[in-house]
């Protein structure tokens, strides 16, 4: 109990640093999630029309995501130095998988029937992709990026490790300090955070789901 | 009138593997005329059909669309001009039910206004409210997203309409709707239309021709009459009974009506011209052609004059191109086994038998 | 298919661009000023910005905020501290290199076994000439002259365990049995630990491996029965341990230093003016202080250095 005493003795000491900290840690994860839908998205739509290639990138992108975190820092600095920019690499190859898979499982479930009467109608490849799949794929892909980017965020407390800012620093401070209330304060802070990230990407999630149903 | 033709298929064979699909198909399908293309399942009329729009592409022969060989026109322009209707209606759900008319307007990249007017346009003519525009399609019942399906096929003013199984999926109730509404609206705007089905009782209902399938070759090939008459036997097993009565669904009264019968004016009397072989009734018409009623003959007394007073009132009638089925389910309700026939403006056109409705298979 | 085909090459391209992105840009850590040439003749300027950095531990932000500080206030430099706290010398020492940072508190042991990875320990009195001479030489950094304390492992035993075995120097501790040392991952692997202690030592025990956040409490529950500590640990003031003395002199020196940036230090001499009365000033006890005010009172390190500079009329 103490230490909750203390930790919001350190919140109220220190906020000003903890809320900056906390802007550096979103701004990290808001670039990541920006790099995986700018690679996964396609990624994705790339690979729903060829079956071999799915296996292939799936598979690969699986496996780095069962790295763990540390190792794959560790062998990031080898090979990139520390950084941001390691750190953003990190975050985006785990950030990978979930929007890889879903976009592209979600391009393959848009019903075959639906597929046949754009085509039928006269669309062609590129129309049929933007004007039926897409949309029609888009709750999904968006559930795929909200899934990222809330595991992007619990993620980045682990860019310390790689010289990046965040809220990692604050937590990693407070245990090499022994300082249980500058910790926990910053614990309770990334699990604040984390819930209303998600809670907010969730509201606009379900507002996107409404609009764009699937149900006939 | 010479006839015009819309699609020929010539020697067109699709194969699959090992497997032929489609098989040597040889046939022509007029402008303006509903062909109906049948058969058992895995028969290939399906396939044929998307042979035609090219949805599949054909492995061997050739097939011209309006005179032009399709496998040198773009595919996809292709498809813009021709309607195409599928059995799972497939609506798209995420567009609001005027954006589903309105998409192969869309793909032309259409000014939005005109867009716009054709679906009101479109809306009225399949028969739904214009509320209904701006719904999605998992609002509206089967029949109704059914007949959005239809709109959305005429949408870019097709002069062919390829329709696959499209009233597979409602109920038989709607499905009888949807089709009375296909010929009337078909007599309003006269495309062609080819339309596949595995339902022998909606294929003579609506086909002008019919085209049967099996294994991928077409067995049997005409108006529903003549494969009726067919002595091919897989065709007669088919077909089967009911079939018939059915096929007389597309044939109208006008052509069976019962040749010298019996009129008078007002104040005739019967003499040999007027008393015809075996005819027990007289129709009494008025000047403007009209019948009045009948008099049965052994009603006349010894002046054997025609007038109103011994007149028996004329039971309901029918119109001309009722079809014979229907007019002989009119018979029935009845209890007659004749029926009256009248035009428009009510002007006496003759009678239909059962007898004469038989004469139709000599 | 043509259609296709162009889709597709401008979802690859927007890949690739992505890619780059990655790869090159939006590097948050960037120095703000630009790095002179080699062999170019270096502006002395009075004013502009410095990056100070620091390790995670108490002692490596203290001495991190005094720096900065003490620039700060008795110079024209704005000093970013956003680096202090950053990481381990693994980190720190790169980014010294790359330009990230500019200065930041090390130890001269460390520089000599972690960063120039030497093996045979020289003197005392040796060690700081000689590591100055290769920072100098090999990396362009600049080692300032040490702040006068020295931050060494200090391998404790709980006091009832000292009384109990009666020991008090590393070579009576070698000599008992059964005994359970308790380190982390590197412990067991550093030659300036465990390892060393078993070459020079003859020390043969079990191994406990717990997170080095928690030695002290481990030693105290009795998880374990050696543990390595550190000198100026502010803990130490706090818990009753006994640190064995080294008496064969196998620990290297690990005199606290600040190392810079050369050019930066050319740049912008005011900084090293600024530092100077630091050297010399902190001794161990001084140190212990320091710490135990943020370890166990749980202050601020930055209100602590600023404290202390106070105190001493620094700023």
């Amino acid at each position: 109990m103490e230490d909750f005493v203390n930790a919001w003795a350190y919140f109220l000491n220190r906020w000003e640093y903890l809320l900056e900290t906390l802007l550096d840690h979103f701004v990290l994860v808001v670039w990541a999630t920006l790099i995986v839908i700018l690679i996964g998205v396609p990624l994705g739509i790339l690979i729903s029309r060829a079956k071999k290639m799915q296996e292939i990138v799936l598979g690969t992108v699986g496996v780095l995501y069962t790295i763990p975190i540390l190792a794959l820092l560790g062998i990031l600095i080898t090979i990139m130095g520390i950084g941001t920019r390691s750190a953003l690499l990190a975050l985006v190859i785990y950030g990978l998988l979930p929007v890889v898979r879903n976009t592209c499982v979600g391009i393959n479930q848009v019903p075959e029937k639906t597929k046949e009467a754009a085509l039928g109608m006269g669309a062609n490849n590129l129309q049929l992709l933007m004007r039926v799949e897409i949309p029609l794929t888009f709750p999904v892909i968006f559930a795929g990026i909200r899934t990222a980017m809330v595991m992007t965020f619990s993620l980045a407390t682990y860019a310390v490790f790689i010289g990046a800012g965040g809220m990692g620093r604050v937590i990693m401070q407070g245990i090499r300090t022994y300082n249980t209330g500058m910790l926990l304060a910053g614990i309770i802070l990334v699990v604040i955070a984390t819930v209303s990230l998600d809670r907010l990407i969730g509201y606009v999630d379900h507002r996107v789901k409404k609009r764009f149903s699937l149900v006939e | 009138m010479t006839r015009e033709v819309s699609v020929e298929l010539q020697n067109v064979d699709k194969i699959y593997d090992t497997a032929k699909v489609v098989d040597g198909i040889n046939l022509t399908i007029d402008k303006g005329e509903v062909f109906v293309l049948i058969g058992p399942s895995g028969c290939g009329k399906t396939t044929t059909l998307k042979l035609i729009n090219q949805l599949i592409p054909h492995t061997s022969g050739t097939i011209l669309v309006n005179g032009e060989d399709v496998t040198k026109l773009d595919a996809v322009g292709l498809r813009r001009s021709i309607g195409y209707v599928i059995q799972y209606i497939g609506l798209l759900p995420h567009l609001t039910i005027e954006e589903n008319i309105t998409f192969v307007l869309q793909l032309l990249k259409r000014p939005k206004k005109e867009q716009h007017e054709r679906a009101l346009e479109l809306v009225e003519t399949v028969g739904l409210p214009v509320e209904y525009l701006k719904r999605f399609p998992r609002e509206l019942s089967g029949g109704q997203q059914q007949r959005v399906g239809v709109a959305r096929a005429l949408a870019g003013d097709p002069q062919i309409l390829l329709m696959d199984e499209p009233f597979g999926a409602v109920d038989p109730l709607t499905r009888e709707q949807l089709q009375n509404e296909l010929l009337s609206l078909q007599e309003a705007i006269q495309k062609t239309i080819v339309f596949v089905t595995h339902d022998m009782q909606e294929a003579f209902k609506i086909g002008n021709r019919v085209g049967i399938m099996r294994e991928g070759k077409l067995v049997a090939l005409g108006s529903p009459m003549e494969i009726i008459n067919s002595s091919d036997e897989f065709v007669r097993n088919f077909i089967g009974h009911g079939a018939l009565f059915d096929a007389l669904n597309s044939i109208p009264v006008k052509q069976v009506l019962s040749k010298d019968i019996p009129t008078a004016r007002e104040g005739e009397t019967l003499t040999d011209k007027t008393a015809k072989n075996g005819w027990e009734n007289i129709f009494l018409l008025n000047d403007q052609g009209v019948c009045l009623g009948y008099v049965p003959v052994e009603n006349l007394d010894s002046t054997r004059t025609i007038s109103s007073r011994n007149m028996v009132p004329l039971p309901r009638g029918c119109s001309p191109d009722l079809s014979i089925k229907r007019a002989v389910e009119e018979m029935l309700y009845n209890g007659r086994a004749w029926i009256p026939v009248a035009s428009e403006d009510n002007v006496f056109q003759g009678v239909v038998t059962f007898q004469s409705c038989a004469n139709l298979q000599t | 298919m043509k259609k296709r085909s162009k889709f597709l090459m401008f979802m690859l391209v927007a890949m690739l661009v992505a890619g780059v992105f990655v790869v090159t840009g939006c590097d948050a850590d960037d120095a703000v000023e630009e790095e002179p040439e080699e062999g170019e003749e270096v502006e002395v300027e009075e004013s502009g910005e410095i990056v100070v950095a620091g390790k995670q531990y108490a002692e490596g932000l203290i001495l991190g905020y005094m720096a900065a500080q003490i620039i700060e206030e008795n110079t024209a430099m704005t000093v970013d501290t956003s680096m202090i706290g950053m990481g381990p010398t693994e980190m720190l020492h790169p980014a010294l290199l790359e330009g990230d940072i500019d200065l930041y508190p090390e130890y001269t042991g460390t520089s000599w076994m972690v960063v120039l990875e030497e093996d045979e320990l020289p003197d005392h009195d040796v060690i700081f000439d000689k590591v100055k001479e290769a920072y100098a030489e090999e990396f362009g950094l600049t080692v300032l002259e040490p702040l006068g304390f020295e931050n060494t492992f200090a391998i404790a035993i709980t006091e009832e365990k000292a009384e109990e075995l009666g020991v008090s120097t590393l070579s009576e501790l070698g000599e008992v049995d059964g005994l359970t040392f308790i380190g982390d991952s590197t412990t067991f692997t550093r030659e300036d630990a465990y390892l060393g202690l078993e070459n020079v030592y003859g020390f043969d025990m079990e191994q406990t491996v717990v997170d080095t956040a928690f030695f002290y409490e481990a030693l105290e529950q009795g998880e374990g029965d050696v543990t390595t500590l550190f000198s100026t640990d502010g803990r130490l003031k706090e818990y009753g341990f006994v640190v064995l003395e080294d008496d064969q002199n196998f620990f290297p020196p690990y005199d606290a230093i600040y190392v810079a940036r050369s050019d930066i230090l050319e740049q912008y001499p005011s900084v090293e003016e600024a530092l100077s009365p630091l050297f010399g000033l902190i001794d161990e006890e001084t140190m212990i202080e320091l710490n135990f005010q943020v370890e166990v009172e749980q202050r601020d390190a930055e209100d602590v250095a600023r404290e202390f500079l106070e105190e001493q009329g620094l700023i």
